[in-house]
C-alpha cells in the first residue's frame, strides 16, 4: 500500500500526555489481588498443544487466559537470498510475528505493522541461540507466529509457542526456550501482565521512575538469557534483581512445556503400534 | 526422563548421561561440559558397535533431509548454459524431497577426463533427470554438483517425440521411435522399465552405496 508522505501521519486517538497520579483501583484491589484475582507474582494458567496445524511440519497453540497464540513451524528451505555480505553457511531461523486484525481492542492492518516486525526480530533473537543451526546449513526454518487474541505478555507467549513448535518438528534444539514477562511500576510489579497492566506500566505513573514491561526469553538448562527486551526505565540495581529472578520463574514454564511435549510422544508412540521405533 | 514400556522419552536439553570413552554423542544428541543431551523430542536409543555405545533420539517425524556434501542426489536439469546448467534436486539418496533445492553443475565436473574440453549441450538437455554427486559447499547460495563417475550422469532423457531415449553408449542416446542419436553424459546404471540386452541380468536401477 503507498504510503501518503505529504501528510502527517498522526494516530488515530489521543492520550493524555500526564501520568496517572496513582494506580488504577481496578488493577490492584484490596489484599495485592490484581483484576482477576491473581497475586502480583503469579502465572496464569497455561494450555498448550502441540501439533495442531496439519500443513506445517510442527505447531503448537498457547492460551494463557485471554492471550491465545498459535506457531507453525515449516521444513527447511533455501535461504531466500538477501545481502550477500551477511551471507554465513550456517542455517538460520526466518520469524513472521503477527498479531491478527481481530487480536486486539482496535482493528489491525492485514500487513505486518511495525510492531509486528519488531516482535519478529525479538522472537528470532530469542529462538536463535537455542537451534542447533549448523544442522542445516545454507536452509533457512520458517517460524510463523499468529497471535489471535492479545491479552498482555504475547511475545513472551510466542516465545514458549515457537520453542515447542519446533521440538514438534523435530528440528534439533540445545535446549526448549521459554518466554517470560514482568510489568512493573514503582514498586508494584505484575508478573505475566495482562493487556490493561502492560498498558499501564507503559505510561507509568506519576512520581515514580522504574516502569515498564520487561520480556525475557530464557534457556532453563542452561540458565541462560537469550533474549531480553525492556519498554521503559529501570534502574541497574532493579535490573539485577529481576534477572536474578527470571530462572526460578521460568523453570514453572519450562516444567509444563516439558511435560506435554513427553505426553505427546508417548501418545504417539502407543497410538501407532507397528511403528518404525520399535527395532 | 519417563518411560514406557522400558523406552526411555526425552525433549531437547535434557540431560542423558554423562560422556566418557564407551557413551558417544549420536545422532539427536549433542555433548556439553562432559554430558550427553538430547536435541531431538523422542526416543533414546543406544546402539552398540564395537564396545563403544552411541547415545541417539530417534524423533517421531523424520528429521528434514538437507542435501550434504557427498550424497548421491537425483537431480533435474532446468537451464544448460555453455559452462554450467543449473538443476533442481529432487532426491538425495532414496529419499524423496517436498521441496527441491536448487543446485549447480559446472563444465569442469561433468567428467573426470578432458574436464575443459567438454560441452554442456552435448552432455545434457533440458528436462533430463541426471545422478549425481553433491560437491563440498562453497558458494553460499546453491549447491554443486559433480557427474565426472562413470554411475553418475543422466539416467532418463526425452527426445521430442515425448518417448524415453535408450542409452547405447556412455556418450550417447537413442530415440526408440525415431531412431534419432542424441548426445549426453550417459550414467552406467539403466532404468528398471527399459528392457535392455546386458551381460548381467540381476542388475538393477539401484544407487552405488555411499
Amino acid at each position: 500500500m503507498p504510503v501518503d508522505h505529504r501528510r502527517i501521519q498522526g494516530p488515530e486517538c489521543s492520550e493524555d500526555y500526564r501520568k496517572p497520579k496513582n494506580l488504577d483501583a481496578a488493577l490492584l484491589k484490596k489484599g495485592g489481588r490484581r483484576a482477576d484475582g491473581r497475586k502480583c507474582g503469579e502465572q496464569r494458567k497455561i494450555f498448550l498443544k502441540p501439533g495442531v496445524v496439519s500443513q506445517a511440519k510442527g505447531s503448537a497453540y498457547i492460551e494463557l487466559d485471554h492471550t491465545k497464540v498459535i506457531c507453525s513451524v515449516f521444513d527447511p528451505r533455501e535461504k531466500a537470498s538477501r545481502n550477500v555480505e551477511q551471507q554465513t553457511v550456517r542455517g538460520e531461523i526466518f520469524c513472521e510475528f503477527k498479531f491478527a486484525s481481530f487480536s486486539g481492542v482496535q482493528r489491525r492492518s492485514h500487513q505486518q505493522e511495525a510492531d509486528d516486525k519488531e516482535y519478529s526480530l525479538l522472537l528470532k533473537n530469542a529462538l536463535e541461540p537455542a537451534v542447533c543451526l549448523h544442522e542445516f546449513p545454507n536452509f533457512q526454518v520458517d517460524v510463523q507466529v499468529l497471535v489471535l487474541q492479545d491479552d498482555g505478555s504475547s511475545l513472551a507467549a510466542a516465545i514458549t509457542c515457537a520453542g515447542l513448535a519446533l521440538a514438534d518438528a523435530a528440528v534439533p534444539m540445545y535446549d526448549l526456550p521459554v518466554g517470560l514477562s514482568k510489568a512493573f511500576t514503582g514498586d508494584t510489579e505484575f508478573y505475566d501482565p495482562t493487556g490493561a497492566e502492560e498498558r499501564l506500566c507503559l505510561r507509568g505513573v506519576d512520581g515514580e521512575s522504574d516502569h515498564g514491561v520487561f520480556t525475557v526469553g530464557f534457556l532453563p538448562t542452561f540458565n541462560q538469557v537469550s533474549q531480553l527486551f525492556h519498554s521503559g526505565h529501570i534502574s541497574p540495581d532493579r535490573f539485577e534483581k529481576m534477572i536474578s529472578e527470571v530462572g526460578t520463574l521460568a523453570a514453572e514454564v519450562h516444567k509444563a512445556v516439558q511435560a506435554i511435549l513427553l505426553s505427546a510422544v508417548k501418545s504417539s508412540i502407543d497410538s501407532s503400534n507397528n511403528s518404525k521405533l520399535l527395532l | 526422563m519417563s518411560s514406557t514400556n522400558e523406552r526411555i522419552i526425552c525433549v531437547p536439553g535434557q540431560v542423558l548421561c554423562a560422556s566418557s570413552n564407551d557413551h558417544v554423542a549420536g545422532q539427536g544428541t549433542f555433548e556439553r561440559m562432559g554430558y550427553i543431551y538430547a536435541s531431538l523430542a523422542g526416543v533414546v536409543k543406544v546402539e552398540k558397535k564395537l564396545e563403544i555405545n552411541i547415545v541417539q533420539v530417534q524423533s517421531l517425524k523424520e528429521q528434514s533431509t538437507v542435501p550434504s556434501p557427498g550424497d548421491i542426489v537425483t537431480a533435474r536439469v532446468l537451464i544448460v548454459k555453455s559452462r554450467q546448467c543449473m538443476c533442481e534436486i529432487k532426491c538425495i539418496g532414496d529419499i524423496a524431497l517436498t521441496r527441491p533445492f536448487r543446485a549447480v553443475l559446472r563444465q569442469e565436473d561433468v567428467r573426470a577426463t578432458e574436464k575443459d574440453r567438454v560441452k554442456m549441450y552435448e552432455s545434457f538437455a533440458p528436462g533430463d533427470i541426471i545422478l549425481a554427486r553433491v560437491l563440498p559447499i562453497m558458494d553460499v547460495h546453491t549447491y554443486q554438483l559433480s557427474t565426472a563417475e562413470n554411475e553418475l550422469g543422466v539416467v532418463i532423457s526425452h527426445s521430442e517425440a515425448g518417448v524415453p531415449m535408450v542409452p547405447i553408449s556412455w556418450t550417447e542416446m537413442q530415440c526408440p521411435v525415431n531412431f534419432t542419436k542424441k548426445l549426453r553424459k550417459v550414467a552406467k546404471v539403466i532404468p528398471e522399465n527399459i528392457d535392455i540386452d546386458m551381460e548381467d541380468n540381476t542388475e538393477t536401477e539401484k544407487k552405488p552405496s555411499t
